[in-house]
């Protein structure tokens, strides 16, 4: 009992992790109607920055100046290249986001290297002990930070105009214009929003016990199997299907470690995801008209 | 009468062709301040696309759009709207996820000039806008009878009563100009005076000019102050609706020269 309970918080923690980086995946995808697969790399270069910056700075400066470089990357990409391609076609734009991802990877081998580094976390390697269960700090601060962050994107999307435009521009572009909103101001800040989130999931994802390594990326990329369960067009979705995703994995790596050499739970999310584009593929909160995508 | 000191949107001579195909040739006339303007014609003939030429959707070949003197051709959409044009669709494009009152508050002109950030901590300038924004559209929506369902999500509610939403959500950006895409498309009897009886009043308290197009005759006629019919992308007539509906060039258009 004691094993799962510390298994079940870890995988909640990691699962909120994953959440914060669905929701990014959501609101570029409902906000600019793209699917953004350089999102992970966007991941990567937010712990890379809080990492090169920490020596230097106070923690929250550091966290913030990646805020800073992530958004501005996030909105290079956006300005440059995906406003110029979406009446190419979704194909054209997703291809475009790989190839971005592509060279983003290979941009922070060329600054930082192969190797792996420290943590990137805001709290150590310390633990408390709850009834017996041992929690890391680094679980609790994920999870505290998380929540506070999902209640701020909740209040930015009921309560603020910003928040409605967005709202209006993904339920119908056309009907946005016509209230006077820029709608490529939009689809900026959905991808300036998605990688402020990416940044926040970035320190919790190299945080005790993970570090910040050139794999970290790829390890981000498990949000996607998030998005498909939730459902492409969720918010709620998302949130739930990191939560079902982070505790796969940590359950699956504590209580399957014998089988397939250890890597079994590392297939577990996929295994869903696919099993549940089979069955049901707008996802657990999604609308049924996203099947086309 | 193109001329006329107060006109408030003068279309001059505009054409658009699709791929030779020519949806509208030379369609010309003016709108004045405060008046309800309607334009009429047969299915195709280019009504829907002389919209999406005012609104900035579609861009003419030839010809100009003025809007109080201004030109709106190459302006994009959202431009357009800021002008002071709001308008309506012909499939009814509320935001249906949505509350009666966020659909509204959407509308607001200058809703959003203060920055995101204060929006969230609701302080200082955003916590006076919203406040004023409130007011204003619960005025509008008094004004269409929509006010007791302000906190209803707008997907909810029958097709009628988003209608009546939808012209709310165009008032509530203060506009000088509102287009209307039929307005009674898809409505019943009663249902479609009830419609025209709203733009009326629209147009009678706010003193917002209405251009709209429409194919129900019997609406057009009883609340239109002028009427202009298109047929083929060509003006075939314009005039009072007593004088449009004697027409012979309307008449056969709409009855295929049956008679």
């Amino acid at each position: 009992m004691t094993l799962f309970l510390q298994l079940g918080f870890q995988g909640i923690a990691l699962g909120m992790v994953y959440a914060l980086i669905a929701l990014g995946f959501v609101i570029m995808t409902k906000g600019s109607n793209t699917f953004n697969f350089a999102h992970g790399e966007f991941v990567a270069v937010g712990a890379y920055v809080v990492l090169a910056l920490m020596p230097h700075l106070p923690y929250w400066l550091a966290f913030l100046g990646s805020i800073v470089v992530t958004v501005a990357l996030a909105l290079l990409v956006e300005a440059t290249l995906l406003r110029r391609l979406l009446d190419k076609g979704l194909t054209t734009v997703v291809l475009a986001t790989l190839g971005v991802s592509i060279m983003v990877h290979a941009l922070i081998l060329m600054v930082w290297g192969v190797g792996t580094k420290g943590s990137a976390g805001p709290v150590g390697s310390g633990t408390v002990e709850v009834g017996g269960v041992v929690l890391p700090l680094s679980g609790i601060a994920t999870i505290v930070a998380s929540v506070i962050v999902l209640a701020a994107l909740l209040v930015f999307f009921r309560r603020t105009p910003y928040g409605l435009a967005l709202r209006a521009t993904a339920s119908h572009q056309e009907a946005a214009l016509a209230q006077g909103i820029d709608i490529g101001r939009m689809f900026a800040l959905s991808w300036a929003i998605a990688a402020v989130l990416a940044v926040v999931a970035s320190i919790f994802l190299a945080s005790f016990p993970r570090v910040v390594s050139p794999s970290i990326a790829l390890v981000a990329l498990a949000a996607i199997p998030a998005v498909v369960i939730g459902g492409m067009d969720s918010l709620i979705g998302a949130v739930v299907g990191g939560l079902i995703v982070g505790l796969i994995q940590v359950l699956g790596a504590g209580y399957l470690a014998d089988y397939g050499g250890g890597k079994l739970h590392e297939v577990l999310p996929y295994v869903l995801m696919l099993l549940v584009l089979v069955v049901r593929p707008y996802g657990l909160f999604g609308s049924r008209g996203i099947e086309r995508v | 009468m193109a001329e006329h000191a107060t006109d408030l949107l003068e279309v001059d001579g505009i054409s658009l062709s699709f791929s030779g195909v020519k949806a509208l040739d030379g369609v010309t006339f003016s709108v004045r301040e405060g008046e309800v303007f309607a334009v009429i014609g047969p299915n195709g003939a280019g009504k829907s696309s002389l919209f999406n030429c005012i609104s900035g959707v579609y861009r003419p070949q030839a010809g100009s759009v003025r809007f109080g003197g201004d030109e709106l051709i190459g302006l994009k959409p959202h431009r357009v709207a800021r002008k002071g044009i709001a308008r309506t669709f012909q499939n009814v494009e509320v935001f249906p996820a949505m509350t009666v009152q966020e659909n509204l508050l959407l509308a607001r002109d200058g809703f959003m000039k203060a920055g995101p950030l204060s929006c969230m901590v609701r302080i200082g300038r955003s916590a006076r806008e919203e406040r004023e924004a409130v007011v204003a559209v619960q005025r509008y929506a008094e004004m269409l009878r929509i006010d007791h369902l302000l906190s209803a999500p707008v997907g909810s509610l029958p097709h009628g009563t988003q209608k009546r939403i939808e012209l709310a959500r165009a008032l509530a950006m203060e506009p000088r100009l509102i287009l209307l895409d039929e307005p009674v498309a898809g409505m019943n009897h009663d249902e479609t005076s009830e419609m025209g009886e709203a733009i009326r009043t629209v147009n009678r308290e706010v003193g917002v000019a209405i251009l709209l197009v429409e194919h129900d005759m019997t609406m057009v006629m009883g609340i239109s102050d002028r009427v202009c019919a298109l047929d083929f992308g060509q003006r075939i007539a314009l005039g009072t609706p007593a004088e449009v509906a004697r027409d012979a060039l309307v008449v056969n258009a709409y009855l295929g020269g049956a008679l």
